[in-house]
């Protein structure tokens, strides 16, 4: 198995032990769809959807107002605190584009980013850190 | 994949462009990096608003922004209508990707993601009714400032009087000419060093270029001084006589097709 689905199957597991912490996502992305395309070191995407407070695979047929785009290291970069979102955007790790334009949308980067702080500041304050 | 997007929702947002179209678009340029642009900006920018005018000021300069460490690093908000609301610092309105990338990330977009910041930050923003909106422009032609250029009623060409920056004036003004955008004049930054003690002048550069020839007049002058470097702003900008070269902008004409041309032109519509 492609070592991202592994990966992604992994973390898709446990996404409801952390369900209460993503809330905030979770509303933010209410009503919308939004695709995360994870690159994986051997070269495999996989495409995930956001939607209805879930994450789960994206069947293709999607029509999403924003494509979120990163590689499987910086997507364990961030999930582990290694790399600030609002880092791995700016340099472009991690690009969040709106599906109309094909670009980056400013104002969904500087929305996701506050979200990821205030996320952080509430995962740091219960887990040790390393 | 991507969602398929009426052409009505890919032009500008109609009440944005007419906003947009009702303020004085002014965009300050420069031919070279270091030459004080970011800090004539924001001075033309705080004149103008201690005069009363409502101004704005957007730093197109979106993989060096300068804006935030001269007016302040304030956090922006989201409005509810996904649009940024500008920080407000000594009266002018502010915004800046300066104020969303993190101090020392480096900025390392695809030059469609950087004209595509530059436009949001310029139409994404919740600017209200603006006298003037004053452009912070990077240096030279950057994916920016052919993005925006275009949309500017007038442009301020900021130099220092050295013999490498006067080819690049050269070529900022031909640029005006190409995008027909009216030039201001130039603003000529570290003109001179004032001696402290004595107030003498003494001009750093040999050689003190007039660009009347270009057709270009000089609106003002500034001396290299740790009072501006400090304050990073010029308190004292001549508001008066930047106010007057907006009334009587120059805007230079196109290079006259030769009579060689208009032949052919003629030759071809018969032709057709």
């Amino acid at each position: 198995m492609p070592y991202v689905k592994t990966l992604i199957d992994r973390l898709l597991s446990i996404q409801e032990r952390f369900y209460p912490e993503a809330k905030e996502y979770l509303n933010m992305g209410e009503g919308k769809v939004s695709l995360l395309r994870v690159v994986g070191i051997d070269g495999e995407t996989v495409l995930l959807k956001c939607q209805g407070g879930r994450i789960q695979y994206a069947q293709g047929n999607e029509t999403p107002l924003h494509i979120f785009r990163c590689t499987s290291d910086t997507f364990l970069d961030i999930l582990s605190g290694d790399e600030d979102l609002r880092e791995a955007i700016t340099k472009g790790h991690f690009l969040i584009e709106s599906a109309s334009t094909g670009t980056i949308d400013l104002v969904e980067m500087e929305r996701w980013s506050k979200a990821f702080e205030r996320l952080r500041g509430l995962v740091t304050k219960y887990v040790a850190p390393k | 994949m991507a969602h398929e997007t009426p052409l009505y929702k890919k032009i500008l947002n109609p009440n944005t462009f007419i906003k947009l179209m009702l303020m004085k678009r002014i965009g300050i340029v420069s031919g070279k990096g270091g030459v004080g642009k970011s800090t004539i900006a924001a001075s033309i920018a705080l004149a103008l608003a201690s005069k009363g005018f409502q101004v704005g000021l957007v730093d197109v300069d979106v993989t060096c922004p300068n804006v935030p460490d001269i007016l302040g690093k304030s956090e922006l908000e989201i409005t509810m209508d996904d649009r940024f609301a500008p920080s407000i610092a000594r009266g002018v309105k502010y915004v800046s990707i300066g104020q969303i990338a993190r101090e020392g990330n480096p900025i390392l977009w695809d030059p469609k993601d950087l004209r595509s910041a530059a436009k949001q930050l310029l139409e994404r923003t919740e600017w209200g009714s603006l006298d003037y909106l004053v452009c912070d422009f990077p240096p030279g032609f950057e994916a920016e400032t052919l993005e925006l250029l275009p949309l500017m009623d007038c442009i301020l060409i900021v130099t220092t009087p050295s013999a490498l920056s006067r080819s690049k004036v050269e070529r900022m003004v031909e640029a005006a000419r190409e995008f027909q955008i009216p030039v201001l004049g130039v603003v000529k930054n570290m003109s001179y060093f004032e001696c402290p003690s004595c107030g003498s002048r003494h001009r750093i550069f040999a050689e003190d270029h007039s660009f009347e020839e270009l057709g270009i007049p000089t609106i003002a002058e500034f001396p290299l001084n740790s009072k501006i470097a400090n304050e990073k702003c010029i308190n004292d900008f001549p508001v008066e006589a930047f106010l007057e070269a907006l009334k009587h902008p120059v805007l230079l004409k196109k290079r006259p097709k030769s009579l060689r041309r208009k032949l052919l032109e003629l030759i071809f519509k018969v032709k057709r």
